[in-house]
């Protein structure tokens, strides 16, 4: 191991545990090294910009509440990406909430501003897609996050989803399945 | 993380586009929440989660000390009339907690000369149901029966008859294996009386119970099984049985479409365990096994955050 790398996993653990006293410099460090990441994470498990701020915050302060129990089973990175997952889940379930809301309450169309044709078409099934990512189970739409949205292999889906591997290989699998199903595509899964 | 040419095992290729379609749409908005305000909502919710702790231990406390002045109060109640005199005093039973302490320990008792003894961490201790009689769930039991005693042992698999020795019973979910070290074991069907795997052979007093079952003939679960059982018990959060699972399928059927993936999860379990170099050895043995595997470069990545180590010898560290 080469001096500047052990230099540099000693100063994260000293981070690490100082964070895990409560360290108000030591959070500091960890959320900006992996504010962005996460944000990306749940931009690309909700398709909602507007929902990343709220989301970003919830997940970093259940993750400092929890810090202490951190024994480092796994790395860093992959513990905020199941806390994130969590995080992610519950804000499924507030809206489909809303959803069920809304359409007993106000029937009324489409509200979205105009916009060209092509942005228009893209951002229509850009929300078909992630309507229907939303009506999946949770765990067959997290692993078909983390799988074909994320691009984690399937160690890395396993490791992070706290799953054997088969499993999230199926419960990916089956998820394209009922998505082609709700997006009228075509499933080429028993082809192979 | 979705680097270009990583299989994200999409079987459709219209699906892919929209994936990738919906992900070019989507710009990062910068994200406003800064360190500050995190910190701040932090401190303020370990407060409140303090706050909680405290008021939840004055209530139990509250609580403890309102059972306790019930109990004595009642206790006052049940003893003033019986002690109108001394002979009365007398015959008046004795107060609830004279009789609790009588009756203990409730529940049936094994008879004097037979022992059980529950060899596995996380198996689920046996339940006595009578002087001869006791009920196993999932684990390793050894089981001491002395003095021309018999026992009733209630397996999932059927009633297990036991005289006069010692046995080591494994229970793995509706399959039971037992090994006879000394005396006689018979399993009862229909009212007769089928004698366990004769000959006998000499027991692994300190084996589990996949090692058992491997050893076991004839009825040892499958690689499904095997497989199956690892992901139930890492359902039930019990990560060593599962690596005990694993390890017995990669062992027992390394050509089995499951094994491969056997050796990824154990290789991935003995590294949240803790233990480097068993965790190292199962890649390694999935790199041996499957060289051109679509896997092969996950494994080779988990092997270099593992670092060096040992050489390995199948599963084992050298």
């Amino acid at each position: 191991m080469s001096i500047d790398l052990r230099a540099h996993l000693e100063q994260a653990s000293h981070v690490l545990a100082a964070a895990q006293r409560g360290d108000r410099e030591a959070q500091s460090i960890i959320f900006t090294a992996h504010r962005d990441r996460i944000a990306q994470q749940i931009l690309r498990m909700t398709g909602d910009p507007a929902s990343v701020d709220d989301l970003v915050q919830e997940v970093f302060i259940a993750a400092f509440l929890a810090l202490p129990g951190f024994r480092g089973d796994s790395q860093l990175s992959t513990w905020l990406y199941t806390i994130a997952t969590n995080k992610v889940r519950s804000w499924w379930e507030s809206q489909r909430r809303r959803r069920a809301r809304e359409l007993s309450y106000a029937p009324a169309g489409d509200a979205s501003s105009p916009t060209p044709e092509d942005d228009m078409m893209a951002a229509q099934q850009r929300d078909s897609f992630y309507d229907a990512l939303g009506s999946l189970p949770d765990r067959l739409r997290e692993a078909f996050v983390a799988r074909a949205v994320e691009g984690l292999s399937l160690c890395e889906a396993a490791e992070a989803l706290g799953a054997p591997i088969s499993t999230i290989s199926y419960r990916a699998r089956r998820a394209e399945q009922l998505l082609c199903a709700a997006l009228g595509l075509p499933w080429r899964g028993d082809a192979e | 993380m979705s680097d270009k040419g990583r299989d994200d095992g999409l079987a459709s290729p219209e699906l892919r586009r929209m994936i990738k379609l919906a992900g070019s749409q989507q710009k990062l908005p910068r994200v406003r929440v800064t360190a500050d305000q995190i910190f701040e909502a932090y401190q303020e919710r370990r407060e409140r989660r303090r706050q909680r702790w405290l008021h939840g231990g004055l209530a139990a406390a509250a609580c403890l000390s309102l059972i306790y002045l019930g109990v004595s109060v009642e206790r006052a109640l049940y003893v003033r009339p019986a002690a109108a005199t001394l002979a009365q005093a007398e015959a008046v039973p004795a107060t609830p907690s004279e009789v609790v302490e009588e009756a203990a320990p409730l529940g049936p008792r094994l008879a004097a000369g037979a022992a059980i003894e529950l060899l596995e961490p996380h198996g689920i201790p046996a339940e006595v149901i009578g002087p001869h009689a006791i009920r196993l769930s999932n684990g390793t039991y050894r089981i001491d029966v002395e003095d021309e005693g018999a026992l009733t042992v209630l397996t999932p698999e059927g009633e297990l008859g036991v005289e006069t020795g010692r046995f080591t019973v494994a229970v793995a979910s509706s399959i039971t294996d037992v090994i006879v070290e000394s005396g006689v074991a018979y399993w009862v069907r229909d009212g007769e009386r089928e004698p366990v795997t004769p000959p006998q052979r000499p027991a692994k007093p300190e084996a589990s119970a996949p090692e058992l079952l491997a050893d076991a003939a004839p009825a040892r679960p499958s690689a499904a099984e095997l497989a199956e059982l690892a992901e139930a018990s890492l359902r039930r959060g019990q990560r060593p049985a599962a690596i005990r699972h694993l390890r017995s399928l990669v062992t027992t059927y390394p050509r089995s479409s499951e094994a491969g993936r056997g050796l990824l999860d154990l290789g991935r379990l003995e590294r949240a365990e803790g233990d480097l170099d068993a965790s190292r050895c199962a890649y390694q043995l999935y790199l041996d096994r499957y060289p051109s595997g679509s896997l092969t470069a996950d494994v080779e990545r988990a092997l270099d955050r593992l670092g060096p180590g040992p050489r390995c010898r199948g599963l084992r560290p050298r």
